[in-house]
């Protein structure tokens, strides 16, 4: 298909562009190392005091974590440029470009950009899944191991669905990226055990801002706790919804109130 | 081929009031306020037309071509490029439009320039015939070829002009539309781009669409003018009839001890005998003559002010629209 | 110091300018405090102690939620608004202009640390302190000189970290990283007294703790006098020392830029 050619295009130039800066994305890599550590360390610093956070042990929260960051790394590198779209383009004018070209304007703006930094979650994500799952002595059928792609690229959706949301936004304030950055605050905490949190936060983090769906619902299954039944369909059809809302109303509504109101 | 009838555009603002205590108010309270950028306007564009639209800051230039290339839907009345409606159908619209902005590229700032050109082929589907033929062509005309493996954000601001007009032109669009293209560009490269316009122009018959503030640009380039004032389009006919009428103009401003309306008044006598379209004002503390130069010379003009009063400055400069525009109200044109 | 004004109010009337960017912001960082109370309840519910690391859960509560205050103080805009500078040249412009850069910048995020205060410290210890409880009025006046060093020390250190800029193209990756670390080291995250001994005596080496736990500490009244004003001497030793880099690291930037351009 055409847009699969114009894809690859952008790629191309890319990894060019990535040669020549390759110091700034080991760079890039290493500071998302630091994150993941710091969360780590975090998590373990909690459990040196208690046996277990409301029914779920050390390793079990591992597991969460691990998965919750492989849907984000991969959101992460390929839709880095909704961030810009939040922070900069609509306020500098620059968002017009995307707008005359013949080519749908979201697409454009999202295979415009790539980054390999975000290689650095997904592998901390991958190896400590690994570990946690090594350590709770988990087995998988392959039936399981298909339907945890599902669930991470569900994941994934959910993961650009809020961020286009969030960004969105900008097509009406000029600008959100305030907004969207602690939108993804949240998403920091919600490889947690939904249990612990009020109800108000737990419907947040399900239904409004569905960073649950992501890690810790899923999750739940796959340790043999499963949270909701049909665990992972639910996940694929709250995926569905949000991008729908996301790209159908949210985007093009945007879009809409951009072209009446300019820049 | 472009159609453009009875289209107005109002924005709405919001009224802040200035100052640390407005901040504070504009959190509680905001007036609403609506500008009507575009009043009304029609016209209607033929295949091939080089058309110069030039109106002072605000007065709706980029409001229109927006409205035209489809970024902006106007608040009412009707624009059909090519049988579309632009902001109903954007993308098929931009298939057949290029588009240069003076201030802002549309090209990748930190690929090397013959990278946007392979990525523009693929957005725009060029077939590789055409586009070769195409980018030969343009790559010769607006002499690329020395920095074309530069990286964007490297180049000067002619080199990017050239090379912005060139992406606009590789997928053989019907229509350009070029948004102060020569703005901050020094006089030879001005040239040359004005050059290739034209070509581009005569060879393809590519529909041009210029805004501007530069009346040289217009001189050379364009056969058509637009001028728009205030929402409102104030004069739409050929550049003779501009050149005929203003083309020749100058400007003194003299600087002269004690200025006062006697100043103004006698020279207004003086010139009321040999050029009957002179206008004579006093702005920003100097008494400015505005002349057609190929009726009187600037030396009558010169040598009767040192005469009769005591000037201690002067300068000359050619017209600028401001001037024209202000003669339009004041004087009409026919 | 009184030509510094207008940057602060500019400041402030930017941020009044967009007040629902501002509310959405704090909405937001109200709701990241919540999960952070949620799972410190659990944690003092599952076991059987009362009282953790010194931290009763009402202490702990209250470390909580000035932590997100002092953090939101300290994490304002000065790395990015540095690196915009440099990225885009302006520097430059700011070499020319009478002013001192480092002051101009100070000033220019005191009016954010300045909001900040107001719409959320203010309340926040005022109710700490009459309605929940936790801390004296004596302990809120300590806590604001030590906030105010602590605000400076952050400032340092973030300036030194915009300076980065003149090295790296894109900051934004590395700056995650950065306040991902700061924000555990300085005991934003979780009080550094959960550390392990060992690691705690860490912490007196780096400035991090002078930002945030030093003075949440302060106004918990969990030191007594002698312990107080080695915090203070603390603080004011990584003003001196982290000051002594910033002016070190400037002057070489400047001569590199006005020997090299831009």
């Amino acid at each position: 298909m055409r847009h699969f050619r114009i894809y690859k295009v952008f790629m191309k130039q890319y990894l060019k562009t990535l040669m020549e800066y390759r110091t700034d994305f080991l760079i890039g890599m290493l500071s998302f190392f630091v994150l993941q550590a710091s969360n780590l360390i975090f998590i373990s610093l909690i459990f040196s005091r208690i046996p277990h956070l409301n029914g779920w042990t050390y390793h079990e929260v591992l597991f969460i974590y691990g998965l919750s960051q492989i849907p984000r790394g991969i959101d992460h590198l390929f839709t880095d440029n909704l961030w810009l779209l939040a922070g900069s383009y609509v306020k500098s004018g620059q968002f017009d470009k995307y707008l005359l070209r013949p080519i749908n304007p979201l697409f454009h703006l999202i295979a415009e950009r790539f980054q390999p930094d975000a290689f650095g979650e997904i592998i901390i994500g991958v190896s400590i899944f690994a570990y946690a799952y090594g350590q709770l002595g988990l087995s998988f059928t392959v039936i399981q191991w298909g339907l945890l792609v599902i669930a991470i690229l569900a994941g994934v959706l959910i993961y650009t669905s809020i961020k286009l949301i969030g960004a969105s936004i900008a097509l009406w304030t000029k600008k959100s990226q305030q907004f969207l950055f602690i939108v993804y605050q949240l998403s920091d905490f919600s490889s947690y055990p939904l249990s612990i949190f009020s109800t108000f936060i737990k419907t947040i983090l399900t239904f409004v801002i569905p960073f649950g769906f992501v890690a810790f619902i899923p999750a739940s299954y796959f340790i043999g706790k499963p949270v909701y039944p049909l665990t992972i369909l639910w996940g694929v059809i709250v995926a569905l919804v949000f991008w729908t809302f996301g790209y159908q109303v949210v985007w093009k509504s945007g879009l809409k109130a951009y072209e009446s109101t300019g820049n | 081929m472009i159609k453009v009838k009875n289209v107005s555009k109002t924005f709405k603002i919001y009224k802040k009031d200035s100052g640390f205590k407005g901040a504070v108010k504009g959190l509680f309270k905001r007036e609403k306020d609506y500008i009507e950028a575009v009043k009304d306007i029609s016209f209607e564009i033929k295949k091939g037309e080089i058309i110069g639209y030039i109106g002072a800051n605000g007065a709706g230039k980029s409001t229109t071509i927006k409205m035209m290339t489809g970024v902006l839907t106007p608040s009412s009345g009707l624009i059909e490029v090519n049988g579309l409606i632009p902001h109903d159908n954007r993308i098929e619209n931009a298939k057949h439009i290029g588009v240069v902005f003076g201030q802002r590229t549309q090209l990748w700032w930190d690929l090397p320039l013959e990278e946007t050109f392979s990525i523009l082929k693929e957005i725009y589907n060029v077939e590789d015939q055409a586009f070769k033929e195409r980018y030969d062509y343009l790559i010769e005309l607006l002499e690329i070829e020395p920095f074309i493996k530069q990286p964007v954000r490297t180049l000067s601001l002619g080199q990017r002009m050239r090379a912005d007009l060139a992406a606009s032109m590789l997928h053989s669009p019907e229509i350009l539309y070029l948004d102060e293209p020569t703005i901050g560009l020094d006089v030879m490269v001005k040239e040359r781009i004005r050059k290739a316009i034209k070509e581009l122009n005569e060879k393809f018959q590519v529909t041009v669409i210029l805004t501007t503030h530069d009346m040289s640009d217009i001189q050379e380039m364009a056969s058509r003018i637009m001028i728009i004032e205030k929402g409102e389009i104030i004069y739409d006919g050929s550049k003779e009839m501009i050149n005929q009428k203003f083309g020749n103009n100058r400007r003194l401003d003299l600087k002269i001890e004690d200025l006062d309306e006697e100043h103004m008044k006698m020279m207004q006598d003086f010139l009321r005998e040999q050029d009957k379209s002179a206008y004579v004002c006093i702005e920003d503390n100097a008494l400015s003559v505005t002349f057609n130069q190929d009726v009187l010379s600037v030396s009558v003009i010169i040598s009767f002010a040192m005469a009769n009063f005591k000037v201690f400055d002067f300068s000359l400069k050619d017209q600028n629209i401001e001037d024209i525009v202000k003669k339009l109200y004041t004087g009409g044109v026919s | 110091m009184r030509t510094y004004f207008p940057f602060t109010k500019a400041t402030i009337q930017e941020i009044l300018a967009y007040p629902g960017e501002s509310f959405l912001y704090i909405f937001g960082m109200t709701i990241g405090m919540f999960v952070v109370y949620y799972i410190w309840k659990v944690i003092y519910t599952t076991g059987s102690n009362t009282v953790l690391e010194g931290f009763t859960l009402q202490e702990m509560i209250a470390y909580i939620v000035l932590s997100f205050g002092v953090m939101q103080a300290i994490n304002n805009g000065t790395v990015w608004n540095i690196a915009m500078d440099i990225r885009e040249g302006t520097i430059i412009m700011n070499l020319i202009k009478p002013i001192n850069y480092h002051l101009r910048v100070f000033f220019q995020e005191m009016g954010y640390v300045l909001f900040i205060c107001s719409i959320v410290l203010v309340p926040v210890i005022l109710g700490l302190v009459f309605l929940f409880k936790t801390g004296t009025i004596v302990s809120m006046l300590l806590f604001i000189i030590s906030l105010f060093l602590g605000v400076v020390v952050g400032f340092l250190f973030d300036f030194l970290f915009g300076m980065l800029a003149f090295y790296i193209k894109n900051l934004w990756g590395i700056g995650f990283g950065k306040n991902a670390l700061v924000r555990l080291l300085s005991g934003a995250l979780i009080p550094l007294a959960f550390f392990p001994d060992v690691v705690q005596k860490v912490f007196d080496f780096l400035p991090f703790k002078a930002m945030v736990y030093a003075p949440i500490m302060i106004f918990l009244g969990k030191y007594n006098a002698n312990e107080l004003v080695g915090i203070y001497l603390n603080q004011l030793f990584w003003i001196l020392l982290l000051g002594l880099f910033n002016y070190l690291s400037w002057k070489k930037a400047v001569t590199k830029l006005t020997v090299q351009g831009g």
